[in-house]
């Protein structure tokens, strides 16, 4: 159960006690890639976050007293300091529940 | 014919900067053209002539551009950057560059008639027609040039942008396009016959029909389209209301988010089970998507929620949504 949630587009950030054990650190600050028009979710300032990937689920750990998510059409958020779990909306469909491509 | 915005109709151009032509030239020495009319009479016209392109790098041009006098040819070593000028009105009648970008320049006029560029950004001017030869190796931005109603007769670039501009109603018959065509917005309502190129509508790649005849689009079809960014162009080209007529489902609930008012639909599909979709609105955007949920969900926060990821409604409260 998340305790601070927001939703950025298709986007949801919620925040969570602590990184996994074991979640490995990603390259980039980027949260989501649109498909289909090339937008980003991703983190605006460098240095004021971390990605880490734990198995099929993402983290993103704001180490800076803020940092703001931004995209190319959605307004930004300033998420504070914090561990948030970073995931997609869904979408169902008779064959099977899928999260939504933007 | 009566050209809005044909060169022999703006007031004197200042002289070509390059070598003119000698006082009195032989006849022979001026390019013409000869033509034998239906009596048989021949008749000889005069063409302009061609100055000797003046050859400057991208430092010097802004000030040559902007203070004249302007060359009738031009090559820059580089790009020519004038974003935003309010003060250019043309550009000279022959132009070499790499990249060119006169976006947002409201009170450019006059395009060249001959281009070669690597890139071209013009979108934002008040250019009406194009005319002549252009070759654009990469991606040619015409685009919010809302009394653009012509292209050049030869025109080859790898893509193009012509959204938004709504008097544009034809493309040239010859128009060479090897990538993409961008139309949302434009005037226009088929390809030229001949010409196959991806169309896109606001990014998204398109069919025809959906960017030319969307009245054939019909709202089960595009509930059946898995990319919300697509299915949202196909909603917007068909048109909300169709769409939701169409449908024919009951509106099961009602209510409000960050957003305006969102619906939960209801569509019966004969031989499955009934569609449920959430009617949502961006709070960003505006933009409105449709989202299809499990049948079994009777409410809108209810229907939210699932979306979210969370199957009870009590543990979806955000604290923002943009």
């Amino acid at each position: 159960m998340t305790t601070a949630l927001y939703r950025h587009g298709d986007v949801l950030i919620g925040s969570v006690a602590a990184l996994p054990v074991g979640a490995i650190p990603q390259a980039d600050l980027v949260l989501a890639h649109g498909e289909v028009t090339g937008h980003r979710h991703r983190i605006r300032e460098a240095g004021a976050a971390r990605l880490f990937r734990s198995g099929s689920s993402l983290y993103l750990h704001v180490t800076a007293a803020t940092a703001t998510l931004v995209h190319e059409e959605h307004r930004p958020i300033v998420l504070p300091t914090g561990v948030y779990r970073v995931w997609q909306q869904r979408e169902y469909s008779p064959e099977a529940i899928r999260p939504v491509l933007d | 014919m009566f050209r809005i915005n044909a060169r022999g109709r703006q007031p004197a151009r200042p002289a070509p900067a390059a070598t003119p032509l000698p006082a009195t030239p032989p006849p022979a020495a001026l390019p013409a053209r000869v033509t034998i009319n239906a009596l048989g009479q021949l008749t000889v016209e005069q063409l302009p002539s061609v100055a000797v392109p003046l050859k400057v790098s991208p430092d010097q041009v802004r000030a040559l551009l902007l203070n004249g006098p302007l060359p009738d040819a031009l090559i820059v070593t580089g790009p020519v950057r004038l974003r935003g000028e309010k003060r250019l009105r043309e550009l000279p009648r022959s132009l070499d560059c790499t990249h060119l970008d006169v976006r947002d320049c409201p009170n450019l006029e006059l395009l060249p008639e001959h281009l070669r560029a690597v890139s071209v950004r013009a979108s934002g001017t008040a250019v009406r027609e194009v005319e002549g030869d252009w070759l654009v190796r990469e991606h040619l931005d015409l685009s919010n040039n809302s009394h653009l109603r012509r292209l050049p007769a030869r025109l080859t670039t790898r893509s193009l942008d012509v959204s938004n501009c709504a008097q544009l109603r034809t493309l040239p018959a010859s128009l060479h396009l090897t990538h993409w065509l961008e139309v949302a917005g434009s005037g226009l309502t088929s390809l030229p016959a001949g010409l196959r190129v991806p169309l896109r509508w606001q990014g998204t790649t398109v069919d025809e029909r959906t960017a030319f005849r969307p009245d054939e689009l019909r709202a089960v079809d595009l509930l059946h389209v898995r990319n919300v960014t697509h299915r949202r162009v196909l909603i917007e080209r068909m048109g909300l209301e169709r769409f939701l007529q169409e449908l024919g489902g009951l509106v099961l609930d009602r209510d409000r988010d960050a957003g305006g008012e969102r619906q939960l639909l209801s569509v019966p599909l004969p031989d499955d089970e009934p569609l449920h979709a959430l009617r949502v609105r961006c709070p960003s955007t505006n933009h409105q998507y449709v989202l299809r949920v499990p049948p079994h969900i009777r409410t809108c926060r209810r229907a939210a929620a699932w979306l979210a990821g969370f199957d009870h409604e009590a543990d979806y409260q955000p604290l923002l949504e943009t």
